[in-house]
């Protein structure tokens, strides 16, 4: 994680990559605001999201015990995990019990956190990604990068490639409909003998303990309905209260995410099969915490777990779009994976994510939750930075990983000399702006600028020259 | 599973006590709203048949009467020769009684006992549906026994038959009206068009695990 | 939700302080005093504090809480008469006028700084809603891009306010550039910390700006003018940003003050 640096600047300097990323941000946003024509109701909308998500996270502990009751009533199995490592175990604990080879998975990004393939496939359990993106994903060895498109950054020859390659019969096509026949015929081999299918949660009711999935592809579904086993595996910060609070937020979801009035299928699962009917024999529900308790007891930064997982703050963020996914080397990558991960990962690991961006608000003012992100990116930095005063318990991991004598002493004596009119006034006689500041960086700004020059005289002094002229007051 | 058990107690601890001294808010606190968007009759006939179409959905709009026929030579058309169906439905019992040119193969009453058949066998798929939602143009499914979920999933084209009058304006009013707070089925479906997918190079491809083709025949009695 | 806050204008002040912003006193000071000569020429008595210095945005949002606030207590002294503040640029005004009561949550001041907060006006946006200023055009044809600073578009919601400034122009076609809404990589600290992507943006920035073939690029906000500037002039290109206060005093008659 500690080589961002690096990673940025090996994706910066991708011509093709970059390319790429600006057309599908540019596609995604377009797509988003052609489904918002009335600024007005948007904006009421978002509100009533944000009160929906902020009242669900006001009595989480409560909801997840009526989930967890309602579940259990349902016939369904509820399993809480603190970490990755437990998350998996669990998943593995019940294929061991069931004898499963396979796991076909829909789109989950939580075990993608938990690195569950990776810990599946040690165990001798095979993991098979049904989305088509998570799928070239596999077949690739690649990461998502994109928690909606995973596979955004794959083009379509690199897909043909690697279809030819991994398929058997598959030749090489650039006919989308051709590649996306093959891996349907792939796949539904994999669907008809999976023992298990694991997929994630985008929605959990506590009033009637339900499990909501959206998705287009059907693979969601499928992964639901045919294997005798389903696995659900989620973040513990998805509830929401009543089914009354679903749909604003699915229409606040698809829109946001893709510019689609709603996703091809919304699968609503509240129990296993019922005596004569289909689907699964057995269905699980892994709740995660993951440090996600963590900001969760910080009534600023709580309001990270109100994401929805649109994505919409990434497509909109120029930083996201210049480097794509991969540099920010975390599960969830742009805005809301610069304000969540380093409670998953602590601020050691995730340090330089907060002040890589220009806090210019893109991605709050589309975020349909309302999440202030700059705000809580600018709260991580200040957390970053700071000491702790004697006494005072952390509210983050890693905290004041990135001070500083160096920095501190810099803008401790920043702060001595603009609040001290008498100093500044000297200081503005001869000085450059960052020069005094941060001197060897000044390298970075030239790469692509000039560097301005400091005016002969501040505005103070032409001010004063000025009043003396005129005569005028004040 | 004991850790299982300490996880619990240790993730609601956590909770609780990061509760601090905020307040549980309730539905009052709420702000903001949804468009509130009230449609007639025809209205939402019209408005779901235009989201369907949108979403690459074929509605086909005819009466009770008709509806078999209308079937039989929209299968003919697609050169579909047979038919999954629930005999013991009404539209199953419906078509036996047509004789139509196709063969009806019955759901029967075990659908796990169905499953290789679905997977390989089975061209095309009718059942019914609950209702639907014009806003967004979604059918609404409550799969049960005799009409299993792997109907509107497997087949590579899936029949619905609807009746115009059971299309409401708004999911929210399907969940109000219905009273789905007090009693949710197994499984509950929005089916809003075919099965698709826009992972490679954001190219719309159609059918990607479920049906490349949905066809909704909306049965209008008040038409006539 | 706090950011949906239609804001209430007062109606024509007598006095108004002007605060100037640390880039302008330093780099850009023509502007300021442009500014003050305009809104003199208007009827309304300017107080330009001396005791300003910057609001204390970069120390802020690098994370630096304490330092800023140190910077923030002065100017609320500086600017204590309960005059409306009027700023040359969206994102100091976002910084006074949001989160200077944030800064100040729980501590002694913390009802000044929302009191203080409250004056706070961005230049276009005192024009516009307080001042209901119209000026005759007297410049020559010509189209001018505008950039508005993403604190002025998102925190403080005056983007339309420059537009209208520039629009009321009657000589002047305002002419719109390809992802106009995008940040153009300034950032403060962030330019600094992350030149190369700051760099990619600010590139992106002024080839947008170029390809419109607009005469003139005009900003309320110096930051991100000093950004592009350095760029445009970088790679050799002519266009050179201008503060909106200077072009508005220029355009309606005004001396330079050279
Ligand atoms: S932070 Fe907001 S915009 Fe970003 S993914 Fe979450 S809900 Fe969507």
């Amino acid at each position: 994680m500690n080589d961002f640096r690096e990673r940025v600047d090996r994706d910066l300097n991708n011509p093709l990559l970059r390319s790429n990323f600006r057309e599908a941000m540019n596609f995604l946003m377009d797509k988003r605001s052609s489904r918002f024509p009335d600024d007005e109701q948007l904006q009421s909308l978002r509100d009533l999201g944000a009160s929906i998500r902020k009242r669900a996270l006001s009595k989480l502990p409560d909801l997840l015990e009526q989930l967890e009751a309602r579940l259990r009533d349902n016939g369904i199995r509820v399993h809480w995990a603190e970490s990755p490592e437990q998350a998996n175990q669990i998943v593995l604990d019940i294929a061991r019990h069931h004898g499963a080879k396979t796991v076909i998975k829909g789109k989950s990004m939580v075990s993608e956190e938990t690195e569950l393939n990776e810990f599946l496939e040690q165990e001798g359990v095979t993991p098979i990604e049904s989305d088509m993106g998570e799928y070239i994903l596999q077949l690739a060895e690649d990461k998502p990068s994109h928690i909606v498109m995973p596979a955004i950054h794959k083009t379509r020859q690199e897909i043909a490639h690697l279809f030819e390659d991994n398929l058997a019969g598959c030749e090489y096509t650039e006919d989308v409909d051709a590649l996306i026949l093959a891996a349907r015929k792939e796949l539904r081999k994999a669907f008809h003998s999976a023992d298990i299918g694991l997929t994630g949660v985008n929605f959990m009711v506590a009033e009637t303990g339900t499990l909501v999935l959206v998705e287009n592809e059907g693979n969601g579904r499928m992964s639901t309905t045919v294997p005798n086993v389903h696995i659900a595996m989620t973040g513990l910060e998805k509830v929401i209260e009543s089914l009354d609070d679903l749909p604003p937020l699915l229409t606040l979801l698809t829109n946001s995410a893709t510019g689609q009035p709603i996703t091809t299928y919304v699968n609503m699962i509240s129990s296993p099969r019922q005596q004569g009917e289909d689907g699964p024999e057995e269905v699980h529900l892994i709740l995660l915490d993951n440090g996600r308790t963590i900001p969760y007891a910080d009534k600023e930064m709580r309001q990270t777990l109100q994401c929805i997982r649109c994505a919409a703050c990434m497509n909109h963020c120029p930083v996201y779009t210049r480097l794509g996914g991969h540099a920010y080397g975390t599960t969830y990558p742009g805005p809301i994976g610069s304000i969540l991960s380093p409670h998953l990962l602590g601020l050691e690991e995730t340090k330089d994510l907060p002040s890589a961006s220009t806090l210019c608000g893109a991605c709050s003012e589309v975020c349909p939750v309302r999440i202030p992100i700059p705000d809580l990116l600018r709260r991580l930095r200040h957390e970053g930075v700071r000491k702790l005063k004697s006494g005072e318990e952390a509210v983050i991991r890693g905290h004041g990983a990135k001070y500083t004598h160096t920095e501190k002493a810099a803008w401790l004596s920043w702060s001595k000399l603009y609040s001290s009119p008498a100093l500044y006034r000297t200081f503005a006689l001869s000085a450059t702006l960052f020069r005094g500041l941060t001197p060897s960086r000044m390298k970075g700004w030239t790469d692509h600028r000039t560097l301005p020059r400091p005016a002969k005289k501040s505005l103070h002094s032409l001010v004063k020259s000025y009043r003396k002229q005129n005569g005028a007051s004040l | 599973m004991t850790t299982g058990i300490e996880a619990r107690s240790r993730i609601l601890n956590h909770l609780r006590d990061g509760l601090g001294d905020t307040q549980p808010l309730s539905q009052e606190d709420d702000i903001g709203c949804v468009a509130d968007v009230q449609r007639n009759y025809e209205e939402r006939i019209q408005q779901f048949s235009h989201m369907m179409a949108a979403a690459k959905a074929d509605v086909h709009r005819t009466t009770d009467r008709l509806w078999p026929e209308l079937l039989e030579q929209l299968l003919r058309e697609k050169k579909i020769s047979n038919l999954l169906v629930s005999l013991q439905k009404e539209p199953g019992k419906r078509l036996a009684e047509y004789e139509p040119d196709f063969v009806l193969r019955d759901t029967g009453d075990n659908p796990l006992a169905i499953k290789d058949e679905l997977f390989f066998g089975t061209p095309a798929a009718l059942t019914t549906c609950r209702g639907a939602i014009a806003e967004t143009g979604s059918l609404v499914i409550w799969p049960d026994a005799q009409e299993p979920r792997a109907m509107s999933l497997i087949p590579p084209v899936h029949f619905v038959l609807l009746k115009a009058r059971d299309i409401h304006s708004t999911f929210a009013d399907v969940i109000r009206l219905e009273g789905w707070a007090t009693g949710m089925p197994t499984n509950a479906l929005l089916i809003s068009g075919p099965s698709k997918t826009a992972d490679i190079a954001r190219i719309l491809a159609y059918g990607a695990h479920g049906p490349r083709e949905l066809v909704v025949i909306l049965v209008d009695d008040e038409a006539n | 939700m706090a950011e949906r806050h239609l804001r209430q204008y007062p109606s024509r002040p007598k006095t108004v302080y002007l605060y100037g912003t640390c880039l302008i006193d330093l780099l850009q000071p023509e502007a300021g005093l442009d500014a003050l000569k305009l809104l003199e020429r208007e009827g309304i008595e300017v107080c330009f504090a001396e005791q300003q210095t910057c609001c204390g945005q970069p120390a802020y949002t690098s994370g630096y809480d304490d330092e800023a606030r140190e910077v923030a207590r002065l100017q609320m002294q500086a600017m204590a008469e309960e005059w409306p503040v009027v700023i040359l640029s969206g994102s100091c005004g976002g910084m006074m006028h949001h989160h200077y009561p944030k800064l100040f949550a729980g501590l002694p001041e913390e009802e000044q700084a929302r009191r203080f907060a409250e004056r706070i006006f961005e230049f276009s946006e005192f024009l516009v809603h307080v001042l209901d200023y119209q000026r005759e055009d007297k410049g020559e044809p010509e189209t001018v891009a505008v950039h508005t600073s993403c604190s002025a578009r998102r925190e403080m919601n005056v983007h339309t306010t420059g537009w209208a400034l520039i629009d009321g122009l009657s000589h002047v076609t305002r002419v719109v550039h390809s992802h106009e809404f995008e940040c153009c990589g300034f950032g403060g600290s962030f330019c600094v910390r992350y030149p190369d992507i700051s760099g990619a943006m600010v590139n992106d920035k002024v080839k947008a700006i170029t390809e419109t073939g607009a005469n003139r690029l005009i900003s309320a906000d110096y930051g991100c003018l000093m950004n592009i500037n350095g760029a445009l002039e970088y790679q050799g290109e002519a266009l050179k940003g201008e503060h909106l206060a200077s072009y508005l005093w220029g355009r309606t008659g005004g001396d330079s003050c050279e």
